[in-house]
């Protein structure tokens, strides 16, 4: 999933149900009963959707869709919601406006540094005149996707060349989904790739053509792991995109398909695209059974497994993402993703030593970078290991740039806390504000009433800081003002009983004569 | 017509006692308390009926024996039921208050009269046709106006000076009467000349003081019996309560409460031992027999929003979410209170009339719950429909049934449910014992084999690790220290603590591209005022003037800048807080720019 | 119609009021009371109205008003004692005001609010009459009597205060503090298991309350099987969800200390006493902690401290001949035993220690080991 551009978010012509029934859509997770535990707000930074912050940072699930928060507050709504959606997913920056201006930009970009210009104007081709090559025209359908980034050629062309092979080509069929996709054009994608899922399932036993040399002509953006922190902000695995990991995916499944070919029945790649489409168009419903699917085909493959696993995180379903996420473990010894979640679970339940370990694992694996350090010492703190805890911590602090550097600190004043002192814990803080201006958790902490304030238009998902402000202003005897903080705290967490115990009151305080 | 739940209807119209005997569920209540006491017998989520309790009554209106709800609907129309479908429809001629009947004394058959209350009006039907239409008197109005008018009429007094006078008795609080109120409104609306034709014009009409009704029952003379001879009982504006005489044409008794009542509850027959309930709007509960002087109203501690009366006891709920019973002698003891988890909504009595005569009470809750305790005890709980709040109930005989909910919902909706002769209402406390969650284990995290492991670790090399991580303490704390003063005084951070001042800034980008706008908000945190600030933008060298920072206000700016090579990718932009004469910059903001939308995209 | 007009200013606020939008209500009531000066029910709209908006002594300005109309409603009273509370050198003034609003009628709130007043200032048993005079009025008011057993157990009247949480908890069986306040006392008689079935509803009620977690995990630890592990996770839970509380801290030192993870325990010792520095217990185990980390002049110090913070206190000064007999100082270690045994021999003092036969036996082993050294 990559980010989605304001556009795209706003003006939404895809999705199937104004209001979804709880458990059906990824803009609302299923709640309630999940609150408990590892995935309770009290216990686990959640944003306003109900996805926990920590954890592993994929595009595209940081920031929550505009208009699933407030709903419906009056006139302001509409203005609200065109606001929330020019926020990006980190605090600071900004949303592209679309995603497929973004990739004619990034072609266009990467052609411009080139001295002598374009390789191959795919404007001037003939299109028709390559369809009727085959071999030629894969190669140059893929040099248009993947290279020049212009999907209405690559459109052009594939549907050319499928009409020339008789609507019976799987690999044609695939890239019209992939540039159907890209183009926005989602239902004509879905279509296009769930017949292309058929052609290859008929296709059974018979050795995938080209389908896995082009797969590796792409060379995209490695999965980058640069480690997860601590309590309060984990930030990110920065994810590449879906399609490289696909591709590895394919490259594996095609290496592990020789092996059996009577049982490899999909290509991974396909499935994964399709199931990208479904959860574009809000059903995870239909993605996670197309992953149910296609796994037992394909018992070796972690992908589908991971890419399950991710479905039901973004919607709330803990328990089975975890599930998933050893299976995946299982399978892929190093697979980043599985070993971070995992880790940031156990974590969050009170078994921080199982933790440790995970993140040990991802040490050993040579994943490096200043939130796995800062995680690491978070995690041997709390697992009683006190020795080790701040080296990692000072291993963080030389590794961290500025974007990570307040959540260091911040985890840095929570150890601080852990050994009661609190002047020290004050300048940690302090270091992660000055940093960081918006760093809500850390306004919080510091607790002065002016910063609580700032604290609470800077971070609406923090809970804590909207009731800390709604205590105050209770102490006070200034109701109105109490009234307004415990409902914006019980819009951030609806389970917190201390908010719900102060609302009680204020609204007894109300109704006596 | 819509079925409920999982029950079969027939398709027909009447409400049948047959299709009844398909249902195998018998609610006898009698061990489980809490299993529905009620059958589901028809309900209709869009009858379009909008009515609260007061103006919803079951009535024997044709002397049939086949009971009819009628509504008095708040767009002013009386609606009668008859069974599952809608009867019959008239026009009411004002909005309507309270809706009861009563059956005026006679020879045997009596046919009750339906008794519809608005503004200062009761209209009576008889068979839904017209019958009479009793009017309030005239409430006497004071001396001094008497006075006035007495004076105007015979010319003594000139309209201008009167109309002074009247708002001068008007200002030291006391009520006029109609006219007088008329007048006054004459005189501010047409000056002189409209009072002094006001005056010419009202000359020789009645002179009082007319109220409004606020509430309505019935009670009955000598037997409490279905079908007995029975008589109104009218609350008023002005704060009294008036009994009628059985004909309904005259008042009988007649009670003062001082404030208008807002609820009104009776138990008893006027002959022997009548007991009147009666909340007032301002909070007060007052108990009144026939013939005795009144006792001290109570003071309940928020609005009431419903009252029931038993025998001997009167419950109210109250706003705040709790049902008080008062009983004793003088009926101001509190026995005690119901708390519930939701707000009150509507109260009805339950007077079964089989075999026993128990009496229960049914509250509504705003969160669709309808509870039916029995003294202290919790009989049945159920919930509406889509959990929608109920805006009128009302317990009785409808259509051969003995007893019968009709229940209204907000949206219209109509659910009339029926409790079988079987049901026990009388269930013991429900749960004596602790409750249930005691049984569910405490969720105690559990730990690992591997803690298990590492606290072993840890017995060994205490010391060591003592050593260490102390050690490691006093160096973490050194650096935080450093890094502290570093950022606060180097102006890289976008906070600054320099020359005492605490500010701190932070930037945000707008608009789509290649034309931005940044905007900066900066506040300061300290106690006094800082001045003579200047932002520098590194990348155009614009400079920005900051007015004088006031603490704890926060300053937005906006710069525009422009992206000279949208195609070039996003680049970053830095903000730098510096002193205008010039100087070491206090405090600084990177912000990263989107990539721009090209222009012919878009 | 200037009446009317009035009369909608009054609807149009009330209906602002129950939306939470106070200052347009404010608004209206002052209209309203503009057009009506005599109408008592407006007058106190508007002083409830400043009340809710923090401005209390507008707010009792306009009910000394409206007092002037009406001097015999209870509501104006209690809602003038309500604002003087809030102000901070009223308090006098307003208990003053909640007397004659109890006298006028008495009602729940009221005696809740000047048993707040007073448990503030301390003055446990004036506050423990007052409940036990609303409870007359209202015998099962749960929060009434929640509110009387925290009292008691404050003043130290653990039984009665039992009693009456007992009946709270009857009442109204799932209320959390109840719970909490009933199972700590059952645990004081030692019956932790009772305790912690106790908790269960609790821990239902309220997943997140720290100070349930730490009544838990002392539970575990105080039981005979000793479940040192089972107490430190729910301690740790505990001090995850509320790292400032002091008390917290404390015992998971100390059952770090009882687990022999001692680098463990000083860690939170330390927090205990960073958190509040004149808690005796604290240094004590601080002392024992630095001890078994080969730290003997911060143990001695330690032990000082402690003692010069609680000098009547027995155990301190137990610990602190063992402590010092470990590091070979027989004559100061035969001094404190000393001074432990006087102290131990004061009767009350004697019923407590006598609960726990470890001491007795750390006593007798340190008396024979010191005998052994002449």
């Amino acid at each position: 999933m990559r980010v989605q551009g304001v556009a795209d978010l706003l003006l939404d012509e895809n999705n199937v149900a104004q209001v979804a029934r709880p458990g059906t859509s990824l803009a609302r997770p299923a709640t309630g009963a999940a609150a408990s535990g590892s995935s309770s707000p009290a216990v686990r930074p959640m944003s306003t959707a109900g996805r926990p912050l920590t954890g592993f940072a994929r595009p595209g699930t940081g920031a929550a869709r505009p208009g699933t928060t407030s709903g419906g507050r009056g006139p302001g709504t509409a203005a609200g919601a065109v606001q929330a959606a020019m926020r990006g997913a980190k605090p600071g920056t900004a949303r592209p406006v679309t995603t497929s201006g973004r990739f004619v930009r990034l072609g266009t970009a990467s052609l411009a540094a080139e001295p002598g210009g374009p390789f191959i104007n795919a404007e001037r081709l003939d299109l028709r005149k390559y369809a009727a090559r085959p071999n030629l025209a894969r190669v140059l359908c893929d040099y248009i996707v993947y290279v020049d980034h212009n999907m209405r050629k690559a459109l052009e062309l594939a549907a050319a060349a499928t009409q020339a092979c008789g609507y019976e080509d799987w690999w044609w069929k695939a890239r019209l989904g992939k540039a159907y996709y890209q183009l926005g054009l989602l239902r004509d994608a879905e279509q296009q790739l769930a017949s292309s899922l058929r052609n290859q399932a008929r296709a059974r036993g018979r050795r995938p053509r080209l389908g896995a040399p082009s797969a590796i002509l792409f060379v995209g953006p490695d999965a980058r792991g640069s480690g997860v922190a601590g309590e309060g902000r984990m930030t990110d695995y920065a994810e590449g995109e879906g399609g490289c990991a696909a591709a590895a995916g394919a490259a594996s499944a095609s290496s592990r398909c020789r092996t059996d070919p009577a049982a490899a029945a999909e290509m991974v790649a396909t499935v994964m695209e399709l199931a990208k489409v479904h959860l574009r168009l809000d059903q995870p419903g239909a993605a996670l059974s197309l992953y149910g699917d296609a796994a037992p085909r394909q018992p070796w493959e972690p992908g589908l497994l991971l890419g399950a696993a991710r479905v039901h995180d973004a919607m709330g379903q803990g328990e089975e993402a975890l599930r998933l996420y050893q299976q995946v473990l299982s399978l892929d010894a190093s697979s980043v993703e599985a070993i971070a979640c995992l880790a940031s679970h156990h974590f969050y339940s009170g078994q921080p030593e199982v933790a440790l370990r995970y993140f040990r694992r991802l040490l050993q694996m040579g994943v490096s970078g200043a939130e796995l350090w800062c995680n690491t010492g978070l995690a041997c703190f709390y697992a009683g290991q006190i020795d080790m805890a701040l080296p990692c911590f000072e291993r963080a602090l030389a590794a961290a740039d500025d974007g990570a550097a307040p959540d260091v600190w911040y985890n840095l004043s929570q150890v601080a806390i852990g050994i009661g002192d609190a002047s020290w814990a004050q300048q940690c803080l302090r270091l992660a504000v000055s940093l960081e201006p918006g760093h809500a958790e850390a306004w919080n902490n510091l607790a002065a009433r002016s910063l609580l304030r700032t604290g609470c238009a800077r971070g609406p998902h923090v809970f804590e800081a909207h009731y800390n402000a709604a205590l105050l202003a209770w102490r006070r005897g200034d109701y109105q003002d109490a009234w307004e903080r415990v409902g914006a705290a019980l819009a951030a967490f609806p389970g917190h009983t201390e908010s719900q115990e102060l609302r009680r009151l204020l609204r007894a305080e109300l109704m006596a004569l | 017509m819509l079925g409920r739940g999982d029950h079969q209807h027939s398709g027909g119209a009447t409400l049948q006692r047959s299709t009844f005997s398909l249902q195998t569920r018998t609610a006898s209540g009698g061990g489980d308390p809490l299993r529905p006491l009620w059958l589901d017998a028809w309900s209709d989520p869009v009858a379009g009926l909008s009515a609260f309790s007061g103006c919803m009554h079951t009535c024997n209106l044709f002397g049939d024996g086949d009971w009819r709800l009628v509504v008095a609907d708040a767009d002013k129309k009386l609606k009668v039921w008859k069974g599952t479908q809608k009867a019959s429809e008239h026009a009411l001629l004002d909005a309507p208050v309270a809706l009861t009947s009563f059956t005026p004394d006679g020879p045997p058959p009596r046919v009750p009269v339906l008794a519809v209350a608005s503004g200062c009006h009761v209209f009576m039907f008889k068979g839904l046709k017209p019958f009479y239409k009793f009017a309030l008197p005239l409430l006497p109005c004071s001396g001094e106006e008497e006075q006035l008018w007495q004076q105007l009429d015979s010319g003594s007094l000139n309209p201008t000076s009167a109309c002074a006078s009247l708002a001068a008795l008007r200002d030291a609080g006391m009520p006029l009467s109609g006219r007088g109120a008329e007048l006054l409104a004459s005189a501010a609306a047409r000056g002189e000349g409209g009072a002094a034709a006001f005056v010419a014009d009202s000359r020789g009409q009645p002179l009082g003081r007319q109220s409004s009704i606020t509430c309505m029952d019935a009670v009955c003379q000598s037997v409490d019996e279905t079908g007995a001879p029975s008589c109104l009982v009218l609350g008023t504006e002005d704060g009294r309560l008036l009994i009628l005489n059985s004909a309904g044409t005259a008042v009988q008794h007649t009670f003062v409460l001082g404030c208008a009542p807002s609820f009104l509850a009776l138990s008893g027959t006027l002959e022997a031992g009548l007991k009147l309930s009666a909340t007032t709007r301002d909070g007060r509960l007052h108990t009144l027999r026939v013939g005795e002087a009144g006792v001290q109203p109570v003071q309940l501690e928020a609005q009431p929003v419903g009252l029931v009366r038993t025998s001997n006891a009167a419950l109210v709920g109250v706003m705040s979410d709790v049902v008080h019973c008062y009983g004793g002698r003088a009926g101001c003891t509190r026995q005690y209170s119901l708390p519930q988890p939701a707000p009150i909504l509507c109260m009805q009595l339950l007077a079964t009339h089989t075999s026993r005569l128990v009496k229960c009470l049914i509250v509504a809750l705003a969160n669709g719950d309808v509870r039916v305790y029995h003294e202290r005890a919790l009989v049945s709980t159920h919930t509406t429909a889509a959990a929608a709040p109920v805006m009128g109930l009302v317990f009785g005989r409808y259509a051969r049934e003995d007893n019968t909910l009709v229940t209204l919902t907000r949206g219209g909706g109509l659910d009339i449910k029926i409790m079988p002769r079987t049901a026990n209402l009388e269930a013991t406390s429900a749960h004596s014992g602790p409750p249930p969650e005691q049984d569910v284990p405490l969720p105690v995290p559990t730990k690992t084999r591997l803690y298990v492991e590492q606290t072993q670790r840890e017995r060994e090399s205490a010391v060591d690790m003592h050593r260490l991580f102390q050690r490691d303490l006093v160096k973490a704390r050194l650096a935080t220290a450093r890094a502290l003063v570093r950022v606060l005084t180097d102006g890289r951070g976008a906070a600054s603590h320099a020359g005492g001042a605490n500010l701190s800034m932070s930037a945000s980008v707008e608009g789509l591209g290649p034309r931005f706008r940044l905007v900066l908000s900066v506040t300061n945190e300290g106690g006094t005022a800082v001045g003579g600030l200047a932002v520098v933008l590194r990348a155009s060298k614009q400079q920005l003037v900051v007015p004088l920072l006031v603490p704890l206000l926060q300053y937005e700016l906006r710069v525009d800048i422009r992206c000279l090579q949208p195609a070039g990718g996003a680049g970053e932009v830095r903000l730098v807080m510096v002193p205008a004469k010039g100087g070491a910059p206090l405090m600084s903001a990177l912000v990263r720019m989107p990539l721009s939308e090209p222009d012919d995209v878009m | 119609m200037k009446r009317c007009n009035a009369t909608t200013a009054t609807a149009d606020a009330v209906a602002d009021t129950a939306a939470w939008r106070i200052q347009e209500s404010l608004r209206l009531f002052q209209q309203a009371t503009a057009l009506n000066p005599h109408n008592v029910l407006n007058l106190k709209q508007v002083g409830r109205s400043l009340a809710l908006l923090g401005k209390h002594r507008q707010a009792v300005d306009v009910y000394q008003e409206a007092q002037k109309l009406s001097p015999d409603d209870w509501e104006l009273w209690y809602s003038r004692g309500l604002c003087l509370s809030h102000l901070k050198d009223q308090q006098d003034s307003a208990l003053e005001c909640f007397g004659c609003a109890n006298a006028i009628q008495p009602n729940d709130g009221t005696y809740i609010q000047i048993g707040q007043i007073l448990a503030a200032r301390d003055q446990l048993s004036a506050a423990i009459d007052n409940y036990g005079e609303a409870l007359q009025q209202s015998p099962e008011s749960p929060e009434l009597l929640t509110a009387l057993g925290l009292l008691l157990l404050r003043a130290g009247d653990s039984q009665r205060a039992f009693d009456q949480l007992g009946a709270s908890l009857l009442h109204e069986p799932r209320g959390a503090r109840a719970i909490l306040a009933a199972g700590s006392i059952i645990q004081d008689h030692g019956d932790h298991d009772a305790a912690l079935v106790k908790y269960r509803v609790a821990a239902v009620v309220e997943p997140h309350c720290p100070q349930l977690w730490n009544n838990i995990g002392m539970a575990f630890f105080g039981k005979q099987a000793r479940r040192y592990i089972a107490a430190i996770s729910c301690l740790s839970r505990a001090l995850y969800l509320a790292p400032f509380e002091w008390l917290t801290a404390h015992n998971l030192g100390l059952a770090y200390l009882a687990a022999g993870q001692a680098a463990s325990a000083f860690q939170h010792l330390s927090a205990a006493v960073n958190l509040k520095p004149d808690f005796a217990p604290s240094y004590m185990l601080l002392a024992v902690a630095l001890e078994r980390l080969q730290d003997p002049d911060n143990a001695r110090a330690a032990c000082e401290r402690a003692l010069q913070l609680d000098p009547r206190e027995p155990l301190v000064h137990l610990n602190c001949a063992v402590m010092l007999h470990n590091q070979g100082d027989g004559a100061g270690a035969a001094a404190r035993l000393a001074a432990f045994r006087e102290l131990s021999a004061e009767p009350e003092e004697a019923a407590r220690l006598a609960a726990d036969p470890e001491v007795e036996e750390a006593a007798a082993a340190l008396e024979l080991a010191l005998g052994q050294r002449g």
